[in-house]
């Protein structure tokens, strides 16, 4: 098909007008000569461009669609663009372009790079990956780490971890203890992670001639021994595998000269995800990559902002070639106020300029206003007070005046995002039960607060009474307090609970159950003995948590909206648990204190709850609707990485006083930074300044999500200068006074 | 509430927006999940509870793993395997199974089934079947529309797409030298005729005939239900001398004649709306017990780990579920 007649079909689709401004035209229309380099900002029709952008490598480019590889950073966005293809599609069809009923966009290699490299592998039945297990999260990577006793899990060297910035608790100073298991395994998880994402072999640092680093190398060199003997593999591994296959004959056969290639999100890739891109794009250089910078949010993760932003010297360093960039710059989401908000804050912020280093895309342009949504209301506002609970009791007050006046129709309009979701005083506690006291919906699923419910407690004590009666001395020895008193609430919950004697036959359940293990018989043989239920089938730990909830009063609590939800993420965290520790089998052994009889082995009671209960007692978030962005009927309390990608009518900031700070993401950063050993160096400033180029970064996808109001809301407006930016001139705004300088309408 | 007073010259007021969206649907994971049992299917696959019992997938996915390294190795140059390098694939298949997390329940005894099963299918069919091979796990998806207007995407993954192989095997019905084919293996026997679960087959069947022709513009020539555990009957085995033509049950053809394929897919449109509306419910009406007049397989009822909370099971025999219920662990 002609371009010209491509671009006719879109306009009869779009009541005969053509739906793309200039910028996104010339993206759409690129001859790919050279990669293409997409610079979006905020609400500047990204995943529109690239939806029409995609249809014409199908239709114009005649590029079938198992040739295309098109991948985004979250299963929520990918499924969001495989609708929207399939959507597009139709829209030509009803047009009446055949040809687009003669494409199939979902055979396109969509999704995740996590999730198309774990399909791809599967599909190309890759010898090393066959029916490879792989350790889905971090919290399962740590329970991993912790069940194969890892080097570092052992180590309780206080120096040791605080050179890698794990700390045993809050507070500054030399430490004086090591962290505990807990800790050290989330510690040694992102250390881990992050040296497989940047190909640092176990050896490099194990001829290091720091001592710290050659015990890091030979934790890592035993992890990754682990994960081959057990055929288990992380995130990380898997996409090392994926380059290991497109290096192979095989590998090699089916990119052929190149797959089409478009990447979104470019700003959260890492290094080994590039890498993976340009092998898969080949010799042809087929590349599409579209991302902005200033969104950039997942550091802590191993994204290197860089990689979009030094994209040219990628390219040139990959294929001989520089890129094309085309700046999506209209935003048509925002109020013009809210436009010149957030371009005053990115473009005169002192701390996204730099001499030595690219610290934002070359050349971006000012975004420009291109909203429907106009008015002469002030659409930024902040509300200022001394204490917590009256700025809150002001937001509420605000929200009542925006839902009565009826500025806005539905509670799912207004959101509040903040960089801690948790409901403590330290964070926005105060916020949220502002809203709830005065009858307003609110949904916080991060709130970390789930492991508190009533019920989840219940079964957890039922689960620890069953499998161990006495919880005695020998379990609690080696358990962190914190443990300890989560599980003695989690039993005195179930006590009390069948106390009532409403629930006589939980109760009867779990006397006969720890009876039935007091009374099984050990083998003989010099093999595990493990926990079978009448007939011989071995009892599973998941096994035992859906009879317990096929008691009263669990049975009815899985038809409740909050607290079923919660029993799935404890099942699902269980299933995890029990993926690494015997797949949830039990090991008997006998009872000294009782001749004769039998117990749940101490080291399986030991795992079980110093790395499944203690899992949980650090907090355990709500699970979130894998389909839905915002709950509806709610106010929305998400965290800013949350609301990346979405858009709300109002949106309040909470407590602009609370940041992120420089920490162990960015010390890793540095310390293996001399390791790496990679064809083109990451150019970064010095960790203080990477810290806050995070927080800006942050705060600035916070204000872009605002369509028709933005309010800033805290105390302490001193303390909101780094993610205020500077005004014009370059001077601070770090009181009232100040912000009501730049338009701002002060509450 | 102190109150605020709020002006806002020139806010026009904001409609509620709704995302648009797309469901996908697997032809085995949602659709025949959710005709076996709306309960099961609606905790396990929709809501997230993971089940436990998996010890039933095992002699499947041993039987298909092992299977598909016989056909690589083939069409890598390889002679097909005797019996001892079957016994080998099993031992190699079984391993890794285990180091999955996929235990079987009795393993020896299914190891040494599943080896008797694929010797005799690759000593039988073998030699006619993997030299046709195509493509193995192939994928079909194809966006569809049911009667009421709803956008959803079908995916299904085929066994096996294969050239004229019903021909090399002389079967009993008329085929032709370039013939395509869907294979789709099935561990087990042949379900009753006029079961559910044979009926489900089809449809499964029929669908994947027409996701194929959306995606390569013709129908298969028929897809080919292979139900490998009748090969574990000795009496037919001995009776059938090698000739697959002879072995009863062994091969059940679907034929993609239009009118049937129209009713498969008329099924499956309906049970996307199913699903749909069953989604569109309050949460704590959603995913109920089905009604007793409901035939829901002893099995499926067997496998789930909700069952004790299931009226359909406990009405079904309730003295039972309650022994069972206050049975200890």
């Amino acid at each position: 098909m002609q371009l010209t007649r491509y671009l006719d079909f879109l306009r009869k689709a779009h009541d005969n007008m053509l739906p793309l401004n200039e910028s996104q035209r010339s993206a759409v229309e690129y001859d790919f000569h050279t990669p293409l380099w997409i610079i979006a900002g905020p609400g500047t029709g990204k995943t529109h461009t690239l939806i029409w952008l995609v249809m014409k490598r199908m239709l114009v480019d005649e590029i079938p669609p198992d040739r295309i590889i098109l991948t985004t950073f979250t299963n929520k966005a990918a499924a969001e663009l495989e609708s929207r293809l399939t959507l597009a599609c139709h829209a030509l069809v009803s047009v009446g372009c055949e040809e687009a009923a003669e494409i199939n966009p979902s055979q396109l290699r969509m999704g995740t790079l996590h999730g198309l490299c774990s399909r791809l592998l599967q599909d190309a039945r890759y010898e090393p990956t066959l029916r490879i297990r792989l350790l889905e999260d971090e919290l399962t990577q740590q329970f991993f780490l912790r069940k194969t006793h890892n080097p570092l899990i052992e180590c309780d060297d206080p120096a040791f971890w605080e050179f890698f910035g794990v700390k045993a608790g809050y507070g500054s100073g030399p430490a004086q203890f090591a962290p505990n298991r807990a800790r050290r395994a989330e510690g040694a998880a992102k250390l881990f992670n992050r040296l497989t994402e940047n190909g640092i072999p176990a050896e490099r640092l194990q001829q290091a001639d720091q001592t710290y680093m050659q015990q890091l190398g030979n934790g890592y060199q035993s992890y990754q021994e682990h994960l081959h003997e057990l055929h288990r593999t992380d995130q990380a591994h898997l996409q090392r595998h994926f380059l290991s296959y497109l290096d192979s004959p095989e590998g090699r056969a089916w990119v052929g000269q190149g797959l089409t290639t478009v990447v979104d999100e470019y700003q959260d890739t890492n290094p080994i995800q590039e890498e993976i891109y340009f092998a898969l794009i080949g010799h042809h250089g087929d590349l599409t990559v579209v991302g902005d910078d200033d969104q950039s949010l997942y550091r802590f993760r191993g994204a290197s902002v860089e990689s979009l932003i030094e994209f040219d010297a990628a390219c040139d360093y990959y294929l001989h070639r520089k890129p094309t960039p085309i700046y999506l710059a209209e935003n048509r989401r925002s109020h013009p106020a809210i436009v010149a908000w957030v371009n005053r804050f990115i473009q005169q912020h002192p701390d996204m300029v730099s001499d030595s280093v690219r610290v934002r895309a070359p050349g971006k342009p000012e975004l420009t206003s291109g909203s429907s949504i106009a008015g002469e209301y002030p659409a930024v506002m902040a509300i200022v007070d001394k204490q917590n609970t009256a700025a809150a009791n002001k937001m509420r007050d605000l929200i009542d005046a925006l839902m009565v006046n009826g500025y806005v129709t539905n509670y799912a309009q207004i959101a509040l995002l903040t960089f801690s979701t948790r409901e403590t005083t330290r964070s926005i506690q105060a916020y949220v039960k502002a809203l709830r006291d005065a009858g307003v919906p609110v949904v916080n699923p991060r709130n970390h607060r789930a492991h508190e419910d009533p019920r989840i407690k219940e079964m957890l004590g039922a689960l620890s009474s069953l499998l161990d009666p006495q919880f005695g001395e020998i379990q609690r020895e080696r358990l962190p307090r914190s443990v300890i008193t989560y599980i003695e609430e989690c039993r005195e919950a179930y006590q009390s609970l069948i106390a009532t004697e409403a629930y006589a036959e939980l109760a009867a359940y779990v006397t006969s159950s720890a009876q039935a293990v007091a009374n099984s018989k050990l083998r003989e043989e010099d093999k595990p003995t493990w926990l079978v239920r009448h007939g011989g089938r071995e009892v599973r730990l998941s096994g035992l948590f859906f009879k317990l909830l096929a008691h009263q009063p669990f049975a009815l609590a899985i038809t409740d909206p909050e607290t079923g939800e919660r029993l799935k993420a404890l099942d699902t965290i269980l299933t995890d648990y029990e993926s690494i520790y015997d797949d949830g089998r039990l090991r008997l052994a006998e009872n000294p204190e009782e001749p004769g009889k039998v117990r749940i082995a101490p080291d399986v009671l030991y795992s079980l709850y110093a790395v499944f209960f203690e899992g949980i007692s650090g907090g355990l978030n709500d699970p979130e609707d894998e389909e839905v962005s915002v709950q509806p009927g709610a106010i929305n309390v998400m965290t800013i990485h949350q609301a990346k990608g979405l858009e709300f009518e109002v949106v309040f900031v909470l407590r602009p006083d609370k940041y992120p700070f420089l920490g162990d993401t960015h010390l890793h950063e540095d310390l293996l930074d001399p390791y790496i050993e990679r064809p083109l160096k990451l150019l970064r400033r010095e960790g203080a300044l990477r810290a806050r180029e995070d927080a800006i970064r942050l705060f600035f996808v916070a204000y872009s999500r605002a369509k028709r109001l933005l309010v800033l809301t805290g105390t302490d407006v001193a303390k909101w200068d780094l993610v205020l930016g500077r005004a014009e001139g370059g001077s601070p705004i770090n009181s009232v006074e100040a912000l009501k300088g730049l338009g701002v309408l002060c509450l | 509430m102190t109150g605020i007073k709020l002006d806002l010259p020139g806010w026009s007021i904001p409609k509620t927006a709704s995302e648009a969206r797309v469901r996908k649907y697997s032809t085995t994971g949602d659709i025949l999940a959710f005709k076996r049992c709306r309960r099961q299917y609606g905790y396990f696959s929709v809501r997230g509870f993971v089940s436990a019992t998996n010890t039933q997938q095992y002699f499947g996915i041993l039987v298909h793993d092992v299977l598909d390294r016989i056909n690589r190795d083939y069409h890598l140059g390889s002679p097909l395997p005797d019996e001892a390098g079957i016994e080998a694939l099993i031992e190699a298949a079984h391993e890794r199974l285990v180091l999955a997390g996929i235990r079987p329940y009795n393993a020896t005894t299914q190891r040494a089934q599943a080896t008797k099963l694929i010797s005799r299918f690759v000593q039988m069919v073998g030699p006619h079947f993997f030299p046709h091979v195509q493509e193995t796990e192939y994928r079909l998806e194809r966006p569809l529309c049911t009667p009421q207007g709803r956008d959803y995407l079908l995916t299904g993954v085929v066994d096996v797409l294969s050239g004229a192989v019903s021909h090399a095997l002389r079967l009993a019905f008329s085929t032709m030298p370039d013939d395509v084919e869907i294979w789709d293996y099935k561990s087990g026997r042949k379900p009753e005729q006029g079961s559910h679960e044979l009926l489900d087959y089809e449809y499964q069947m029929r669908v994947y005939c027409e996701l194929y022709r959306q995606q390569s513009g013709e129908y298969p020539a028929r897809a080919m239900l292979v139900f490998v555990g009748e090969l574990g009957d000795d009496t037919a085995w001995q009776r059938a001398n090698l000739r697959a033509d002879e072995f009863p049950k062994l091969f059940f053809p679907v034929h993609p004649t239009p009118r049937h394929i129209t009713g498969a897919m008329n099924d499956f449109h309906a049970t996307v709306e199913a699903i749909e509306s069953e989604r569109a419910k309050p949460y704590p009406q959603q995913w109920g017990a089905p009604p007793p007049s409901a035939d829901v397989d002893q099995s499926t009822c067997e496998a789930c780990e909700l069952r004790y909370n299931c009226d359909y099971f406990v009405t079904k025999d309730r003295r039972r579920a309650l022994r069972e219920l206050a049975q200890p662990l």
